[in-house]
């Protein structure tokens, strides 16, 4: 029996009190946070690599109703220090990506419906993405990124964004259809980097790239932020235009505004009126 | 006016003289150079905002000491 002086917090009530002892009753003492809907979502995660398996654990953890990962590479050796989803036996046996992490993923949480789809994202079209209540970016290339938010801010789906480099991490969180998206963060050298992976007759060029220095805390530490980003907004509590940077080397996180604006095709391209917004 | 450029990967810092029509595209570019970094992608912020590269210092309110610190954009996954 509770005594009535002992206050409640917004979603536990003497009616859900069962919920104390649920899955997800500590959860739900984080009176940010709107459960039912999160819990109601569809995520989805572009990229099962070490931001990605550490975005899908986060998620499925919260019990959304649907989780879909969409990669198309397979497991190498490589990703096994910095991606627990994956065994070693998925990589003896060169596995895809998403159906090793869903099957990872489904034994931490079976009431999660979730779905493995072996594919490049830039497949996918703004259809496809409409049927989601937010998308998280967890890819390694400009390209894919620039995709995943043309396409999410055509159909007015949210869309959080995640890299790594070492121990540096971003996160960028994109709700349209207002505020900065991802492609106003971009300048000259994003450019640069996207005409370096592409050739001429823009097919993706086959080139030597510098290997991008990974390690599993970074990986963590950013896929968290981008993590509570997604619940935060499909909570109501988030605002987009938004950017983190962590910088692992003196552990101090930024929170940056990013303004409508810069290379932007999404809002008008360089020097457009919506660029003085 | 005189800025301060910051390297957030090192720590570094540098005055760099600029007029206020100077675009940032080519102060972002003079720093990679300076420092030698690699040819991957970058972002300025001044405070707790995301300068635009493609504007000039004046249009971007900057004035005579302020603090631009120059960050690599994190590419992986």
């Amino acid at each position: 029996m509770i005594s009535d002086r002992v206050a409640l917090p917004r979603q536990m009530n003497r009616d859900n009190f069962s919920l104390a002892s649920g899955r997800y009753s500590r959860i739900s003492l984080v009176t940010d946070f709107d459960l039912s809907t999160i819990r109601q979502s569809r995520i989805c995660v572009v990229g099962a690599g070490a931001l990605g398996n550490e975005v899908l654990k986060n998620m499925v953890l919260y019990g959304p109703k649907k989780l879909t990962v969409v990669d198309n590479d397979r497991v190498e050796k490589s990703n096994l220090g910095r991606c627990f989803l994956f065994t070693s036996s998925d990589a003896r046996a060169g596995r895809k990506k998403a159906d090793a992490a869903i099957e990872s993923l489904g034994r931490m949480n079976e009431e999660v419906e979730l779905e493995a789809l072996v594919s490049d994202a830039r497949e996918f079209d703004d259809e496809f993405f409409s049927g989601f209540d937010a998308v998280a970016g967890c890819v390694d290339n400009i390209s894919s990124r620039l995709h995943l938010n043309s396409n999410c801010y055509h159909r007015n789906i949210p869309y959080v964004d995640g890299g790594l480099d070492g121990l540096m991490g971003r996160v960028q969180v994109v709700i349209p259809p207002s505020g900065a998206c991802y492609q106003c963060s971009l300048n000259a050298t994003h450019m640069a980097v996207l005409d370096r992976d592409f050739t001429c007759t823009g097919k993706e060029a086959n080139i030597h790239r510098r290997m991008v220095p990974s390690e599993p805390s970074v990986s963590a530490i950013t896929a968290s932020i981008e993590s509570l980003e997604i619940v935060k907004l499909l909570s109501g509590t988030q605002d987009g235009g938004i950017m983190f940077i962590y910088n692992g080397r003196k552990n101090e996180l930024d929170r940056i505004e990013v303004q409508i604006g810069g290379e932007c095709d999404v809002h008008g391209g360089v020097n457009s009126e919506n660029n003085e917004a | 006016m005189k800025l301060e450029v910051k390297n957030a990967q090192n720590g570094n810092s540098t005055l760099v003289e600029v007029e206020g029509s100077t675009k940032l595209q080519e102060l972002l570019d003079s720093a990679v150079e300076f420092w030698a970094m690699t040819n991957d992608a970058y972002l300025l912020k001044a405070g707790r905002r995301l300068l635009a590269a493609s504007k000039t210092v004046e249009e971007s309110g900057l004035s005579d000491g302020d603090i631009i610190e120059l960050l690599p954009d994190p590419e992986g996954g």
